[in-house]
Parts: C-alpha cells; structure tokens; sequence
C-alpha cells in the first residue's frame, strides 16, 4: 500500500514538473506547481503510513495500547502546514498572475521577453 | 620611519579637501616633495630602522605582522625617484594653473604607495602597495576626462592582470616556503627550486610576468603609448620616468638573486635558461621599442616606445647576472629617470604653449622656445647615449657586461637598438623644434619661471651625472655593499668596467668634447657667416608661387618621415602584434556579455535552468 | 531567555496591526526595526550565548527550538541592521501591503537565523521569499509584475525541492532538528545523503544566487524600488549565508567527503565569471550591481565549498564587505538616479564633482568589492586565494578564473567611478547632503575593516571556533537540554 502511495505521488511530481517546464501559460504553470505540491504532501504522509495503522490519537487505553500501530503524526502536521502555505503561494501568485495580464494583456511567460532592451 | 608613509597620506587627506583651490593644493604637493625628499636624504644610512604592525589578521596559521624597512637598494630607487618627482612637482606649480581638473590628491598617493613598495618588508605590503598604485593610476591617467578612458581601461586591465599573478604567486611563496618577509623568501625559493620542484619556476615566472606587465616589457609595450598619450602631461612625466620603474626594483631585489643562484639547465656555459629568456625579453623590449618609436606621428607615443626600449636596456644588464651589468641597470635606471623626465617634461612645456602632441603639426620652436629646445636637445643627446651626457655611461657598462659574459646576440640587440635611437630622437627633435615654424604658433612664448626651472636643474643633472657619474654610483656602490654584494664602493668620475683595460675616466672624455666644442666655436666664429635665406627658396627653386597660381606654404616634411624603412619593417610588426590579440580579448569579453545577458532576459528559461542545475547536482554528488 | 520570540512575533503582529494602522505605519516600522535591533543587541550584550530555548516547552528533537549562538547573534544584528538601514530609503510610501510584507519579511529573515528545525526553516524561507515577491511587485509596473511573478515561480519550485528533501530526512532519520540531523547523519548510507543535500541545496542556492539558479537575480532587483532591493540583498541575501553556513557546515559537514562540494565549486566560480561577464556591458547601474552581487555570491560560495577554515574565513570577510558596500552602492544610485532621473550611468557624469562623498563612497565600495587592499574585501580575497592554491587542482583553476573575473569587474566599476567624476553641467541637480552622511560612513566603516582587521578578525574567529567544534558548540547545547 505504501509503495503504491510513494508511486503516484512521484509520478505527481513529475507530471507536475514536466508542467512547469513545458507550459508557457501562467496559470497553467501555477496548477502544475499545485500538482507538484500534492505530490509532495502525498509523500510525506506516505512516510508516515503504517500498514493497517491507526490514527495517532491517544484516547482509550485500547490505543495506547497500540503505540506501535500508530501512523506517524509529524508529517501529517507537516503537510498541513505546507498545505496552508502553498494556499497561499498560490493565492498570491494569482493575483500577481491578474495583474500580469493587465500590465502584459498576455498570460504568457514569454510576455517578459520584450522588457529590458531599452534601459 | 613611519612618519615617511603617513606624512604623503595625510597630505592626500588636505590635498583632496582643498581640491579646488589650485593656489593651496600644489605648493602643498611640492611642500610634501620636499619634505619626502628630505627625509629619504637623513635616513641614508640607517638601514635598521624599521616598523611593524599587527593586525590581528590571521593566514596560513600564523599572525600577519605587516613591516615597512629601510633597506639600501629601496633607499636608492626611493631617493631618485623623490628628487625627481620633486623637480617635477616645481614644474606642475606653473604648468597646472590653466588645467581644469587637479591631479595633485590621486598622485599623492600614487607617492605614497611609492614609497610603500620600496621599503616593503614583506610581500603582503608590498602587494597591497603595488594593487594602490594600480587603481590610483586609472584615476590620476584619466583626470577626468573621457578621452582617456580607453588608454586608462587598457592600463587598469594590465595592471590588475598582473596584481592578480602576483596574488598567487605570493600565496603559493608563503605556502612553500613558510614566510611572506621578502629576504627570507629569497632563499626560500631557491631552495624550493633547487630540490627540483617545479613549483619554484611557476612562482617565480609568476612575479617576473608581474613585474614585465610594470616595466612595459616585451609582451606588455602597449600599454605606455596609449597612457602616455592621453594623461595630464606632468603626471605622465612623473610615470614615464618614476613610475616605469617599480617593475624593476622587485626584480633588482628579487628576481636577480633568486636566476643568478639556482641550479637550472645552462646554455653555451654562460648562463642558465631564465637567465636567457630575460635577456631575449630585454633584446626584443629594445629592439621593437626602437623600430616601433621610428614610426610614431605623436611624440609622446614616440617617447613611450622608447621608455619599452629602455627597459629593454635594463632587463639585459640583468640578463648578464654580472655585477657590472648588475650596476650598469641599476645606473641606468636613474639615468632613464632623469633623461626621460627632462624630455618629457620639454614635450609637456611644448604641449602647455602649442597644446598640440603631433609631430608633423608642429615646427620650428626652436625661436620662440630655446630654453625647451636646449633641454630637449641635451635630453635626447643623453638618451642616445653620447659621451659628455649621462646616458652613456650606464650603457657602456651594460655592453661590457654582456660581451663579458660573450653574450653577443644581446650586445648587438643593444647597439641596434641604440644606433636605431638615433633616427627617432633625430627625427623628433627635427619636427618639434627644426624647420619651419607654422604661422599659428607665431606668438608662442617661452615658458614661464615655474617651469624653466626644472629644466634648468635637469639640464644640469644630466651632465653632472654624464661628467662625474660618481654622485650617482656611491650610494649605488654603497647601497650593493650594504646588501652584501662584493662591489668596490665607486670613484667619482671613473666608471669600471668588467673587460680587460675597459676603465674609463670620463673627466677626460668631458674634457675632449669641451676641446671640440671650442674648436667648433672657433670655427664658428671665424668660418663665413651664416645666412639666412627665406623659406620659399628653398622648394620652389627660384620661382614665385604666385605666378603659378599656388599659395606660399610652410612645408614642413614631417609626416611619414621613416616610409622606407617603415614598409621594410612592417611585416615583422604585423607578425608580433600583440595589441591586437589584447584588444581581441577585450573584444571577446564584451562580445560574450551581450550573449549571456540574453539569457537573463528571457522568461521562461528561469525554471528550466533551475531544473538543469538539479541535474548537474544530480550527476555530480551521485554517478561521478 | 524565552523572550527571543519576540524578534519574530512582534513583527508579525505588526503585519497583522499595520492593515489598520495607515499613517502610523511609517513610525511603526521604525518602532519595531529599531525593537528588534536593540534587542538582539541586548542579546549579545547579555552574556548568556549560547542558550537554546524550546518553544511549548517541548524539549529538543521533539519540539521546535530557537538557537542563539555566536554565529546566529552576528548574523541576527547584521539582518537587523541591514533592515534599519533599508527603510531611511523608504520614502512617501502610503500603501499598507509594502508595511505589511516588510514586517513579514522581518520576522521571516529573523526566524530564518533563529530556528534550529529544519522543517521551520523551510516555513521561514518560504515566507521570506513570498515577501520578498510582494515588495518587488509592488511598483505595480510591468517589469515589477513580471519579475516577482517569475521569482514566485522559481522559488516555489525551490521550495518544493527542499520540501520533498525535509520529507527524506524525515523518513530516514526521523527527525528534524538540526543539531539531531548532525548527530544521526553518520548512520545514513551515501546515496539518500546525497539525494538529501542535493534537494535541499538546490533549493538554497537559489537564494544564494549561484549560477543556474539565479535567473530571478537580475529582473527583480531591476524591476523593484532601492529600498526593497536593499531588503533582498541586506535582509534575505543575509539570512540565506546564514543558512548556507549553518546547514553545510554544521549540519551536513560530510557532504565534503561527496563530490557535491566538487560541483559547488564548479557551479561557484561559474556563477563569478558570468556575473562579472554580464555586468561588463551593462549601463543601467541597478543591473550592474544585480550582475555583481551575483558575482560575490559566487565568489562567497566557492570560498564555503572549499571547506577549509581558511577559506571559510575568507568567505566570513567577504560577506562582511559586499554586505556593506553594496548598501552604500544601493544608496549612492538611488540618490544619483533619483537627481538625473535615469538609471544609465552615463547620465550620472558630474554628479561627482558637485556631490563627491557620495561618489568616494561608491567608489570605496567598488574598490573593497573588487578586493582591493585597504578594503574590507581584500583579506577575504586573499584567505581564499591562499586556501584555494593549497587545496588542489580544480579550485586553482577556480580561483584563477575568479582573478580573472575580477579584472573585468575592475574595470567596469572603475569606470561607473570615473563617469562620476567626469565633466558636465550638473548645477539644477539637488540632493539633500544628509543623504550624503549615511554610505560616507558605511564607506568608512569599510576602510577601518581594510586597514585594521582585529575586530571582524575577533568575530570572524568566533564563527569559525563554532564550525569546528560544532559538537560542543551547538549540537550539545541543544540536545543536553533539560
């Protein structure tokens, strides 16, 4: 189970990063970042799997009992705070995104090309 | 000891806060001359005194103690340099009051890392002295002025190249031998390079390359024509003559005792294999400063190549590794000193009255200028090497030396390059002063006092030193001495030479040019009168311009004066163009910036590149 | 000492207040700068470094914890003090998002030097550069949009990177703190080590600024106004030496035994030479200081990849000059282009003349950057030099290349220097001379460092005693805990 979890979530990524290197839309970019992103939460809760774990939840004296059943907590934590950044990331990234389009009327990343030659 | 460094620099602090005022700022400057000259005249001598700092920095596992020392060959070098920078400094009093922008602030401490360099004690403060005067000269050549930007770029680039070798090369020196103090660095590398490590030569063609790029020595004679061009002309009189000169007081110090005594492969049974390709370095400095000084239309490029030739000189009597030659460069060098800063500043008085520095433009001064014209005139006298004036001395001994030492190929390097010494300096004297005298420059006048001066006292220098070379060969004899060299400590007028029966006297050859000087005069004066004939009749063979409907012209057949000689040069030159191939490096720089800022223009690329230096990290810390 | 949490707090409380605060926004900006200046002053003034604390009372491996010791209190006033510096530039700014993103960046760059978990340094990098973006966007112009839509870009997928490596040092060592990685990384086999630093340097040199990770560079000091090009390069540029100098060397020491270190040094004088090579032909000064900022990250890493402490130390000193004259540099242009309304140079000619100190300063900055002696940055250039010689075959080519680089940035500093001192008509131009007072010192301050070292020695000294004895000095502090 856990091999498969590790295996899609690489195969995330790099679909993800494959996005990122080929697309020349901004938002098309910013989900394939997204993508990349998932990928990554979904390995690091993927580490933390046990087979046939259980939540990490001390509440009766049945899952204390358990300790060692318990799915590792820290990359749970972990993911949901990268889960709130890249919200935010992303977020701001279209905004400026929005901007970009009224500043370029263009959401191509080779819009930026034309900048600079005259200084 | 110390006083002597700080006093230039805390005159560079008042000189650049006064920088407006012309009135304070150079009578400062020639006060500080004078002082600096003073002081250098009371600590002859005192060769312990010494001072030293520490930092608190630390290299290599040890303390850095940075230490200034008087030493005899640095005192030698540091006194002639300050008498003549102090002569100067009189003639940049006069010659300053119409230039716009003021020199006097970098150049005070362009005199302060002078001094720096020559009582050095160890290689870091000599190299920290050596990198001031780098970037100080970038400033004090361009003053301001965008037309000297690129002669200034092309120097600042050189000199950086070569502080850069120097770095390494006195890094790997502490590495090697565990000191950066310079004596003791001597016979370290020695021994570095007798216990056959190959190190030792890469070190020490490291500081030699160093010191050539300095001394404008054969692959590095560019840089001399396009600075000397371009500076504020007193400034460049201070370069030509002084400056030129730091390259060799390294080498006198260093690089000499170091080739003279290692075990290297020897050519012929005279000399080991550094020692010749110094020496070929110095023949070919000679040979092509002369040719390349033939051809100049500008005379201050003109006298640029020949200061390269005379390196030249120099860098053979070091070739030799005799102690008369040793002597004879080291005479020479305050010989050059102070010829080619009475020539320089003559260009520099014409350049103040004509504010023109090509040849064949100019003409005639000699009316309106005989007090530049005699100083010219017993200037280039000296620098062609003509018994009663002092550049004759120190050549002899250089020739002597080498044909000692039966290194004939360098002898006659030499004495082409001296006869070849006489076209340009003739050439020169004829289109400034001789001839005919453009009607523009009809109201020129003669110099003020500010600057006839100096002339006046380096026209005396030079024959004091041509007739009774010993005001110059004591202290140097005594200075080798102190050192430790086994030298006699010198007459006055007798000069020693190294072959059999080669002494002379040079009392008695003053004396016989004095006789035929009288005999000329009294030739002179009773010979026919002279007569003056107007100019035209000279080219128009009796005809009157006019009636062939041609104005009267001046000609004054200046330009292209060596064409022949020119064309049968000139495939040799083209072949050796080494400006050319720096100036394509230059090229290729700026050819190479455009391309890869390309790169940073573009959008997308950003990512792609992130991506592509993962890989390399991904290939480089796994599969290598 | 638990109150060191301030230092990241406060300024993000701050960022919450300033939403509400509009004209009070300026004074608090220097209120909270000053705060966390004179505290971390306090700090070292106190005698108590090193100290740990663990935030929740959670102690070490387990729980999140605040380090201070010599190298985090030097690198926490040089952040703070680059930052008060940085806002004398601010000027007439209304808008609350440029306060608001400031005072994150603030605590960002403050945590960032702080934090002894790997993980929290993540969280403070990315919060850092997402600052960073807003305040480069915040001209609102076309260039400024694209370039921190570009450098949000890159540096998410930096981030990424270095989220994925946390997650492997997570699995294979299970745990996060720093001082816990160091101890546990011996029993690590090579491969994931290498899969681990790769990922994580990846994302860090991006804000290094070594070569094909620096593309964001350029645009965005180009695009954004002095004050927040001052913030990148005193603030976010200081904090990122601080990281490279805390992880590298402390936590992941073995990476010299890799070839990862042979591939910095590679990527280090690469990053130099096309720096240097770049800048040669630029005329708009902002992009000429960006190329050679560049450059001096290079020139910095590939003093850290060579891994003596020698070279270390040169690197220290090298970071302490171009932190300091390029201030001055930031400073001096935007006064020069704010007075000819232009950021090409030669526009700039004469301004020398009527304004020289800021000119002497520039050029004392340019001089120190290019290693002059008598210049802060001439000792650090010559601890390389000498490392780099003795250490082999590679970095003597590095560093020749390097010498080489630093020819043409000689030449083209010194000839920004002579344009200023060239003639023109310069007599409607003004600048206040107060503005004048500022880089005069900074310029100073640089020639005391060149001419008498002791005391960047002193310090330098401490820093380097850290990294050797890295076991007492840091690791145990935090893991001793009781």
């Amino acid at each position: 189970m856990t091999k498969v979890f590790i295996f899609s979530s690489l195969s995330l990524i790099f679909v993800g990063l494959f996005g990122v290197l080929t697309r020349k839309n901004i938002v098309k970019i910013l989900i394939a970042l997204n993508i990349i992103e998932t990928g990554i939460n979904m390995l690091l809760v993927a580490f933390g799997y046990i087979e046939g774990g259980i939540t990490p939840i001390l509440q009766s004296d049945l899952s204390i009992a358990n300790l060692n059943k318990m799915v590792d907590p820290v990359p749970q934590a972990l993911v949901l705070t990268s889960i709130v950044i890249g919200l935010g990331t992303t977020a701001f990234a279209l905004s400026l995104a929005m901007r970009y389009k009224n500043t370029h009327n263009s959401v191509s990343i080779r819009a930026i090309d034309e900048e600079g030659v005259n200084i | 000891m110390i006083e002597l460094l700080f006093i230039p620099l805390i005159a560079t602090l008042f000189l650049a806060i006064f920088i407006k005022n012309k009135k304070v700022t150079w009578p400062l400057f020639l006060a500080v001359n004078g002082y600096v000259l003073y002081k250098l005249y009371s600590i002859y001598g005192m060769w312990s005194l010494s001072n030293k700092f520490d930092i608190g920095y630390e290299i290599l596992g040890a303390k850095l103690t940075l230490g200034v020392s008087n030493n005899p060959i640095g005192w030698y070098f540091a006194f002639f340099s300050a008498l003549i920078t102090f002569i100067i400094s009189i003639f940049s009093l006069g010659f300053n009051q119409k230039s716009k922008e003021n020199v006097s602030v970098i150049w005070m401490l362009i005199i302060f890392s002078n001094l720096g360099i020559f009582f050095a004690q160890d290689w870091v403060i000599f190299f920290m002295m050596w990198e001031v005067m780098g970037w100080t000269s970038f400033f004090a050549i361009t003053n301001a002025r965008d037309k000297a930007l690129d002669g200034a770029k092309y120097y600042l680039a050189l000199s950086l190249i070569g502080a850069s070798l120097m770095l390494i090369a006195i890094s790997l020196l502490g590495a090697y031998t565990g000191t950066f103090a310079i004596t003791p660095s001597i016979f370290g590398l020695i021994q570095v390079i007798n216990s056959s490590n190959k190190i030792g030569i890469v070190i020490l063609l490291l500081f030699l390359t160093t010191f050539l790029i300095k001394s404008a020595a054969f692959p590095f004679y560019m840089w001399p024509q396009k600075v000397y061009a371009e500076g504020p002309e007193d400034y460049i009189t201070f370069m030509s003559s002084v400056m030129i000169k730091y390259g060799i007081y390294p080498m006198a110090i260093f690089i000499v005792p170091v080739v003279g005594s290692i075990d290297l492969p020897k050519i012929l049974n005279t000399g080991n294999i550094l020692q010749y390709v110094i020496g070929y370095i110095g023949a070919i400095s000679a040979v092509l400063g002369t040719l390349l000084a033939i051809f100049q239309t500008d005379m201050k490029k003109l006298f640029a190549y020949s200061s390269v030739s005379n390196m030249g000189y120099i860098l053979l009597g070091f070739a030799s590794m005799t102690i008369v030659g040793f002597e004879g460069s080291l005479f020479h060098v305050v010989n050059h000193m102070i010829l080619k800063a009475a020539i320089f500043l003559t260009l520099a008085a014409v350049v103040f009255r004509t504010g023109e520095s090509e040849m064949h433009k100019l003409g005639g001064l000699v009316y309106r200028m005989p007090l530049t014209f005699m100083t010219f005139l017993l200037g280039i006298i000296a620098a062609a090497g003509i018994p009663p004036l002092n550049g004759f001395g120190s050549k002899w001994m250089i020739i002597q030396a080498l044909m000692s030492r039966k290194m004939v190929v360098f002898a006659i390097a030499m004495i082409f390059a001296s006869t070849g010494a006489f076209m340009y300096l003739f050439r020169a004297l004829a289109s400034i002063f001789l001839g005919q005298l453009p009607d523009r420059y009809k109201d020129v006048k003669e110099v003020p006092l500010t600057m006839a001066l100096p002339m006046l006292i380096m026209m005396v220098l030079m024959l004091l030193v041509g007739v009774v070379p010993g005001v110059v060969m004591k202290p140097l004899t005594s200075a080798l001495k102190a050192v430790g060299y086994n030298v006699e400590v010198a007459s006055l007028t007798v000069l020693e030479g190294s072959l059999k029966n080669a002494t002379i006297d040079l009392k008695i050859v003053f004396y016989m040019f004095v006789a035929g000087v009288i005999i000329s005069a009294i030739m002179y004066l009773f010979g026919n009168k002279s007569e003056t004939v107007p100019q035209n009749d000279n080219y128009t063979g009796g005809e009157y311009p006019e009636e062939w409907g041609v104005d009267a012209d001046r000609f004054n057949y200046s330009y292209a004066f060596y064409q022949p000689f020119k064309e049968m040069f000139d495939p040799l030159l083209e072949a050796i163009s080494i400006d050319d191939f720096f100036a394509s490096v230059g090229r290729n720089f700026e050819y190479m910036s455009n391309e890869v800022q390309a790169l940073f223009k573009r959008g997308e690329g950003a990512v792609l590149l992130f991506s592509i230096g993962v890989l390399l990290l991904i290939l480089g810390g796994l599969i290598i | 000492m638990n109150s060191i949490v301030f230092l990241v707090v406060i300024p993000l409380i701050a960022a919450f207040l300033s939403l509400f605060l509009e004209s009070l926004n300026k004074a608090t900006m220097y209120i909270v700068t000053l705060f966390n200046l004179i505290f971390s002053l306090a700090v070292l003034m106190s005698g108590n470094i090193p100290f740990n604390v663990a935030i929740g009372g959670y102690r070490a491996p387990f729980g999140i914890n605040f380090v201070v010791t010599d190298i985090t209190i030097y690198f926490l006033l040089l952040v703070n003090i680059a930052a008060l510096i940085s806002i004398t530039m601010v000027k007439n700014i209304k808008e609350y998002q440029f306060y608001s993103f400031y005072f994150v960046l603030l605590a960002a760059t403050n945590g960032m030097v702080l934090t002894g978990d790997m993980f929290n340094f993540y969280l403070f990098t990315e919060l850092s550069t997402f600052a960073i973006a807003g305040l480069v966007a915040y001209k609102r112009d076309r260039l400024s949009t694209g370039a921190a839509l570009k450098f949000l870009i890159l540096s998410s997928t930096a981030s990424l990177f270095s989220l994925a490596s946390i997650g492997l040092i997570y699995k294979t060592l299970g745990t996060l703190n720093f001082a816990d990685i160091a101890v546990k990384l011996s029993s690590l086999n090579q491969a994931s080590f290498n899969l681990i630093v790769i990922l994580f340097l990846s994302s860090m040199l991006v804000e290094l600024k070594i070569f094909p990770f620096n593309l964001w560079v350029v645009k965005s000091y180009e695009g954004s106004i002095t004050s927040v090009n001052m913030f990148t390069h005193g603030m976010l540029g200081t904090a990122g030496i601080y990281g490279a100098i805390r992880i590298l060397l402390i936590v992941f020491p073995n990476m010299y035994k890799t070839n990862i270190s042979t591939v910095l040094i590679i990527l280090s004088f690469m990053t130099v030479l096309i720096g240097e090579v770049e800048a040669l032909k630029e005329k708009n000064l902002v992009k000429v200081l960006a190329f050679s900022s560049m450059a001096q990250m290079g020139m910095f890493m590939f003093g850290l990849a060579l891994g003596s402490f020698e070279s270390i130390k040169g690197a220290l000193y090298l970071v302490v000059s171009n932190y300091i004259a390029k201030m001055v540099m930031f400073i001096v242009t935007k006064q020069y282009s704010n007075a000819v309304d232009s950021k090409n140079y030669n526009d700039m000619k004469g301004l020398g003349r009527k304004y020289p100190l800021l000119a002497i300063s520039f050029t004392i900055a340019a001089l120190s950057l290019m290693g002059m002696p008598f210049f802060a940055g001439f000792w650090g250039k010559f601890s390389i030099v000498v490392s780099a010689l003795a250490t082999g075959k590679l970095a003597s080519i590095g560093i020749s290349l390097i010498l080489i680089a630093s020819v043409v940035e000689g030449v083209y500093y010194l000839r920004i220097s002579h344009t200023f001192f060239s003639e023109k008509d310069v007599n409607n131009v003004n600048i206040s001379r107060v503005y004048c007072l500022v880089p005069f010192v900074l310029a100073i301050l640089i020639l005391a460092i060149g001419i008498y070292p002791s005391y960047v020695e002193q310090v330098v000294f401490n820093i380097i005693d850290e990294i050797k004895n890295a076991p007492d000095k840091y690791i145990n502090i935090i893991l001793s805990l009781k």
